[in-house]
């Protein structure tokens, strides 16, 4: 229905700017606690209510990540191979099966946690219950589907070595934290090849059992999915028989200053199918956090954080005006190096979590961040350049990551060493300030539209043992905070010296 | 179903408002309809690089992202062979702002010649991460030379070569905006809480003052068909794998086969149930990955089959193999529970897919561009209507090796 507007082209000023609004007060979703019952007892579940249309997710969490595993790559294998085989389906019958209905399991072995979730319509998730019940608690690792799988994996990994990007922060993560450790890990061959069936069934028997277990669903409505959910839950289920483990029995690369983890680190390089004018924006300080411990003393109040890991205690030495060292990841033919920094920073429970996030976006966190503007759009040194603040359960980290023109690389060192100085010596402008408060006070609200969007934010501080009153609490940091204490935080946690610093591309004689 | 209503301005700007009242966020999606397939041969790669220069400063405003920031939004464009899409989303209470945004930079852009330097390099490098400095990432850069002599597809939307980004001039800057960059040529949506009314109210003020720009009409040369088969090889013992791409001429977008030739490549690639995967990957163990594709242009475009095989296994041999798979759907009719495991996943993924108010906005938009806005409510029933017969005659008119293109990646 096309119509004609008659009401067209009354003068209007566009000189100034339409007057910015104040905003309603931020809705929060409501989470309802409602478990169900087996015979065993009860599932915690999570429900998110949300979305008009009949469109449901529901997810298994796990005690099952890489921080359990007694050797590499069981807790990822373990996850991936439960679509290929379970007691009443083969990988082929699986796939048809969840095909048919249109449903989508995604899953991800982490390295606190493991997940397997279904995406359907409502009206199909019924007859798809079962069978997701049916892989996660009764899969059975066929051998040939493993070494499938391994084979593939191999593939993955020689192509994925080939981009600087990827060798940058392999080795960066591994500087942080120490290659053996779950943080610093990143994929190798033998351990690939060293994998067996027979590894994958006892990590399955150990970890993926109802101790622990957290259900979540989210849609349109969950009522009836909980019910469906219900219904289709087995009568017996693996009780858990593994000791409690705690999770600081593993130290944390005891040799090392720094700490940190790999997986998501790069925030903002996600390429979109099309040609984006930039990197897609991953918000990486977009979620932010509050904390259990609110009257834990910050870095802004006082000298020394109450609980912090013993690492950051090095990095609190005077400025020492030195400049980290740069190590080099050679890439001979690369026609851009990727420059990588990293540090350990405090957890997501650590008071100075929020107020950090709001300063690693000013750094690089959004498109007029500092970093962007010096590299992208005052000196044209690359496509994206980002900054992003990342927690797991025992550290946090920082990272700065960008991929510049080889003949640049030198200049577009000193940019972001100078860009981190820079916020370490001056005041943020009370404009800067009032932007990147509106930026990020926007990104929260619409982190929090729709139901899977708060339910994936939900779980981001739940393995914390944190909920919605986290963000809450981010907000009201966010609202206030000043010049001053952004500049606190950036001595103790900005300065470059206590920086690890990686190139990969080139050679050593660049 | 989606609601919306649409109205046309009159210097030719189509308006759509997408009602969401759960919604706290606004979304106002901007679809140009010019892409890489306007440009001229020697100036490829200019629609995306004039994209960038969207964000340097318009009559007005100059620095687009500063106020986008003030008012809490986020934005992003790109650019396609057909087209170019602006897209920002704020808190809902911020529309007049970012309507101010978007109508301003169409009334007039700031052309300048620092805008116009940086941004250069800017996608010097963009092409550097993306398609030089990845393995294979010049795939499509070299499958578009390959399978096309004559259409302007044969040219990548980042544009044929680095040389035509370097010399670009602001004199062609302007002429491009005030060729393409005008009302008649645009499509817009709106979706957020808001009342349709009030949307077809702001924006005929802030965009209703806009003249119509005159272009003259688009004329394309057809793509003639290739006559023979067509081979490229890249031999590079530095390459983490092998990898072929094989592609075929298809329809366009806006031609009556498109939905089928859509659906078979589904059949081929399209979940973990799909048949190259099934047999050639979990089954065959002959490849390490394989994917079947449509580039989903408006004008004649490719249906792809592209992967890499696995270790130890021949060029020759996976592409023996792949050849089998798909002359097997020129013999069989499709299962109906194949063809019925299709259908339901796009129907999930239609659904799924429009759970923002981003998306919702783009696809009104997009269906507007290809006339008619209420295709957007008729994209599942348009597959559902593809019977499994018309699978095997498509794959019979497109899946023939004497116009196919095939692009290797030769590690020795």
């Amino acid at each position: 229905m096309i119509e004609q507007s008659n009401k067209e082209g009354i003068a209007i000023d566009r000189s100034k700017p339409p007057r910015n609004m104040p905003l309603p007060e931020m809705v929060w979703p409501v989470v309802v606690q409602q478990p169900i019952e087996w015979a065993g007892g009860l599932l915690p579940v999570d429900l998110i209510e949300g979305g008009e249309q009949d469109l449901v997710r529901v997810e298994w969490q796990f005690s099952a990540g890489s921080w359990h595993e007694s050797k590499p790559l069981l807790a990822a294998l373990t996850n991936r191979m439960l679509q290929e085989g379970s007691v009443g389906h083969n990988s082929k019958q699986i796939a048809e099966q969840l095909d048919y209905y249109g449903a989508y399991l995604h899953h991800e072995g982490g390295v606190h946690r493991s997940m397997v979730g279904v995406y359907c319509l409502g009206k199909h998730l019924e007859a798809v219950l079962p069978l997701v019940w049916e892989i996660i608690f009764q899969p059975t690792f066929p051998e040939h589907e493993l070494k499938t799988t391994i084979q593939n994996r191999l593939q993955e990994l020689s192509v994925s070595r080939n981009k600087v990007s990827v060798l940058s922060r392999n080795r960066l993560m591994g500087l942080l934290f120490g290659p053996q450790h779950p943080y610093g890990y990143s994929t190798r061959e033998e351990d690939l090849l060293s994998v067996t069936v027979d590894d994958l069934r006892a990590f399955h028997q150990q970890f993926y059992t109802v101790d622990g277990l957290r259900l979540v669903v989210a849609g349109g409505n969950t009522h009836q999915a909980l019910l469906k959910l219900q219904r289709s839950c087995p009568t017996e289920l693996p009780k858990g028989n593994h000791p409690v483990m705690s999770e600081s029995n593993r130290p944390v690369k005891p040799e090392g200053d720094h700490l940190t983890t790999s997986g998501d680190i790069n925030p903002s390089f996600q390429s979109s199918g099309n040609n984006s004018r930039h990197p897609q924006d991953k918000s990486l300080a977009t979620y932010p956090p509050v904390d259990q411990k609110m009257n834990g003393e910050s870095a802004t109040q006082n000298d020394q954080p109450a609980h912090e890991e013993s690492a950051m205690q090095e990095d609190r030495v005077k400025h020492s005006g030195q400049l980290p060292q740069w190590q080099r990841v050679e890439k001979a033919d690369a026609t851009q190096h990727a420059l990588r920094l990293g540090r350990t920073a405090p957890t997501r429970t650590h008071p100075d979590y929020p107020a950090l996030e709001v300063l690693i976006t000013l750094l690089g966190g959004y498109f007029g961040s500092r970093l962007m503007k010096n590299l992208r759009e005052d000196k044209g040194y690359t496509y994206g350049v980002g900054a992003a603040i990342h927690s797991r359960v025992m550290s946090g980290w920082i990272s700065i990551s960008t991929e510049v023109g080889a003949s640049v690389d030198h200049e577009a060192r000193a940019a972001i060493i100078h860009e981190m100085n820079r916020l370490c010596e001056e005041h943020v402008s009370l404009e800067e300030l009032n932007r990147v408060k509106a930026y990020l006070e926007g990104s929260l609200r619409s982190a929090f539209e729709g139901p899977f969007s708060p339910a994936d934010r939900l779980s981001d501080v739940q393995v914390f043992g944190l909920d919605f009153s986290y963000y809450q609490r981010y907000l009201v940091t966010l609202r206030n905070i000043q010049p001053e204490q952004l500049q606190a935080l950036a001595t103790t946690y900005l300065r470059p010296e206590t920086f690890t610093a990686v190139i990969a591309g080139g050679t050593e004689t660049d | 179903m989606i609601q919306y209503h649409s109205k046309q301005l009159s210097n030719g700007l189509t308006v759509i408002a997408h009602q969401d009242l759960r919604s706290g966020m606004g979304v106002v999606n901007l679809l140009y309809d010019v892409g890489s397939r306007d440009e001229q041969p020697e100036r490829t790669g200019f629609a995306h690089l004039f994209e960038h220069l969207m964000f340097g400063g318009s009559a007005h405003i100059p620095d687009y992202d500063r106020v986008a920031q003030n008012i809490g939004a986020e934005n992003n464009a790109f650019t396609s062979s057909d087209l170019t899409n602006y897209y920002i989303s704020f808190p809902a209470a911020q529309l007049e702002t970012a309507l101010w945004l978007e109508s301003d930079r169409m009334l007039q852009l700031d052309f300048n010649e620092r805008s116009l330097e940086v941004q250069r390099q800017v996608v010097v490098e963009e092409y550097h991460q993306r398609y030089l400095n990845q393995p294979f990432g010049d795939a499509w850069l070299r499958l578009r030379a390959l399978a096309y002599r004559e259409h302007p597809y044969r040219w990548a939307t980042i544009g044929k070569e680095i040389a035509h980004i370097e010399e670009a001039n602001l004199n062609e800057v302007e002429t491009f905006f005030y060729r393409h960059y005008r009302p008649n040529y645009a499509y817009l949506a709106v979706s957020g809480p808001y009342e349709p009314e009030q949307v077809f109210e702001s924006v005929a003020r802030w965009f209703g003052d806009i003249p119509k720009g005159d272009r003259p009409p688009r004329v394309l040369p057809r793509e003639p068909l290739p006559e023979a088969a067509r081979y490229e090889e890249v031999c590079d013992p530095g390459l983490p794998a092998d990898a072929l791409y094989l592609a075929f001429p298809m329809c366009g977008r806006d031609e009556e086969g498109y939905t089928a030739a859509d659906l078979l490549s589904d059949v081929l690639g399209r979940g973990r149930s799909a048949r190259l995967y099934r047999r050639l990957v979990r089954e065959k163990q002959l490849f390490g990955q394989i994917n079947a594709y449509v580039s989903g242009e408006r004008d004649p475009g490719l249906l792809v089959v592209s992967g890499h095989p696995a270790e130890g296994v021949s060029i020759e041999a996976a592409t023996e193999a792949l050849w089998n798979e798909l002359n097997a759907l020129k013999s069989e009719v499709l299962a109906r529970d194949e063809w019925q495991r299709q259908i339901n996943q796009i129907e999930a993924e239609y659904h799924f897919g429009h759970v923002q108010g981003l998306n919702v906005s783009l696809n009104l938009c997009y269906n507007a561009l290809l006339g008619d806005v209420e295709g957007i409510n008729q994209h599942v029933e348009r597959y559902a209507a593809v019977e499994p017969e018309s699978i095997r005659t498509t794959a019979q008119q497109i899946l023939r090796e004497d116009r196919s293109s095939l692009l290797v990646y030769r590690r020795k």
